[in-house]
């Protein structure tokens, strides 16, 4: 089976509110999956669901084919998660702290394989500080140290590059790499949406509780496929000629320049804009084109659904 | 059953009782030794002894037993509540273990940490009390 997680149907109500509504979900083994959303959106929920945290008001999860409420041993042992706050008891030491997660999980202490991980996250030399002595930067990687401790097949990292340099969030980028390569299946939220155009194989983008799409994120990326191409003119246009009249052509920052956006397959109708300037004798000083980011691409599907 | 997880969390606590044993075990023997002096030496010593037992001698299981309940309830208590308040029981409710395995490892810990303090005040009380 290809499917470590299956989430069918899960619905999750606090009181009179839905925080998630009708979600199906799988998860392949191996991959890492991204899971974006807007504040509030129920991701955390999700998560929490999955990882029994909370209980859901209706719908399955199986992991690896267990259910995870009727077999939650099997199922919780597979799972490391690194939640988005960073609650720790702040007077126990790093080392500590990574051996009592790997107890819970009914694991044997394991000293090499602590350190291992200590170091693999550069806090090895921090190993005997109280935690309330470590920076948030460290902190934040204590806690993927901690869900790594008893060896999981599932991560779950819920926002684990908030509040982190950039220095470092490159490093955890490179530490999920590598803990892909090691066949450890990645379930991660963020708000940087490079992130997961950086490391995702595929994408879920969820709203309002609801699951919009799933995807992998080539497709995705292919078939949002969009240029933007940016025209900044010398002089200020007061508004678009009728032979501009066009719903992919504007004129953005108070006339300064025309926007345009080629959609995948669309015919290109640069060259008539160009031509159109040239007639008119409208000078340009600039033409920027990029390709549409995912997140351009995140934001016109948040847009869509909410419409 | 996940024995592992209810020993590392009976380890974990005890481990906080070391820690923290002035809070924990000093703090507890000097309030009781006040009450002995209080009550044992200063009030009882104005009481006559009943059937050869002193004043003093009589108040010591209640003190031990006061401080045996309320430091039992304190410390499983707070053993659960404070993790509770930081957020750090996602663990513990994340991993495979057991409410009942949980609650072992949190009250045996609170038993044994308030049987020592009961220990300890026992025998504080020789100083003050002689049958």
């Amino acid at each position: 089976m290809n499917n470590l997680i299956s989430v069918s149907n899960l619905s999750k109500s606090f009181g009179s509110e839905n925080a998630l509504s009708n979600v199906s979900l799988d998860i392949k083994r191996g991959e890492i999956f991204a899971l974006l959303g807007p504040n509030g959106a129920g991701k955390t929920t999700l998560i929490s669901c999955i990882c029994g945290l909370t209980t859901q008001t209706a719908g399955n999860i199986r992991i690896n084919n267990y259910d995870t409420i009727s077999n939650f041993r099997e199922t919780r042992k597979l799972i490391g998660l690194v939640p988005q706050e960073l609650p720790f008891d702040s007077f126990e030491s790093v080392y500590n702290t990574c051996q009592f997660s790997r107890g819970l999980f009914g694991m044997t202490p394991n000293d090499v394989y602590i350190k291992e991980v200590l170091k693999s996250l550069s806090l090895l030399e921090k190993k005997d500080l109280q935690i309330f002595g470590l920076s948030g930067g460290m902190k934040r990687r204590l806690l993927i140290a901690k869900a790594l401790s008893h060896e999981p097949k599932i991560l779950f990292l819920d926002e684990p590059t908030a509040g982190v340099d950039v220095a470092l969030r490159k490093d955890l980028w490179e530490l999920i790499s590598n803990l892909k390569k090691k066949g450890v299946t990645i379930i991660l939220t963020t708000h940087y949406i490079e992130e997961a155009e950086q490391l995702a194989d595929r994408v879920g983008i969820i709203n309002s509780g609801k699951l919009v799409l799933v995807k992998d994120k080539a497709d995705l990326m292919q078939e949002f496929n969009k240029k933007s191409t940016i025209i900044t003119l010398r002089k200020k246009m007061q508004r678009l000629s009728k032979e501009l009249k066009d719903s992919n052509i504007s004129l953005i920052e108070s006339g300064n320049k025309i926007k345009y956006i080629s959609a995948n397959g669309e015919s290109n109708n640069l060259q008539s804009i160009l031509n159109y300037l040239s007639k008119e004798k409208i000078d340009y000083s600039e033409i920027n084109t990029v390709n549409n980011s995912l997140e351009d691409i995140f934001l016109e599907l948040i847009e869509k659904n909410e419409h | 059953m996940n024995i592992r997880a209810t020993l590392t969390i009976y380890k974990f606590e005890m481990s906080r009782f070391r820690r923290t044993i002035f809070q924990s075990l000093v703090a507890p023997i000097i309030t009781t030794s006040l009450y002995f002096v209080v009550f044992g030496a200063a009030i009882g010593s104005k009481i006559e002894s009943i059937n050869g037992v002193s004043y003093g001698s009589f108040i010591v299981p209640g003190l031990i037993m006061l401080y045996l309940m309320t430091e039992s309830i304190n410390n499983a208590a707070f053993g659960i509540y404070f993790p509770k308040f930081t957020g750090s029981i996602f663990e513990v409710l994340s991993a495979p273990v057991s409410a009942l395995e949980a609650t072992i490892g949190y009250v045996g810990a609170a038993a044994t940490k308030s049987t020592i303090i009961g220990l300890m005040i026992f025998f504080t009380s020789n100083f003050f009390c002689h049958a």
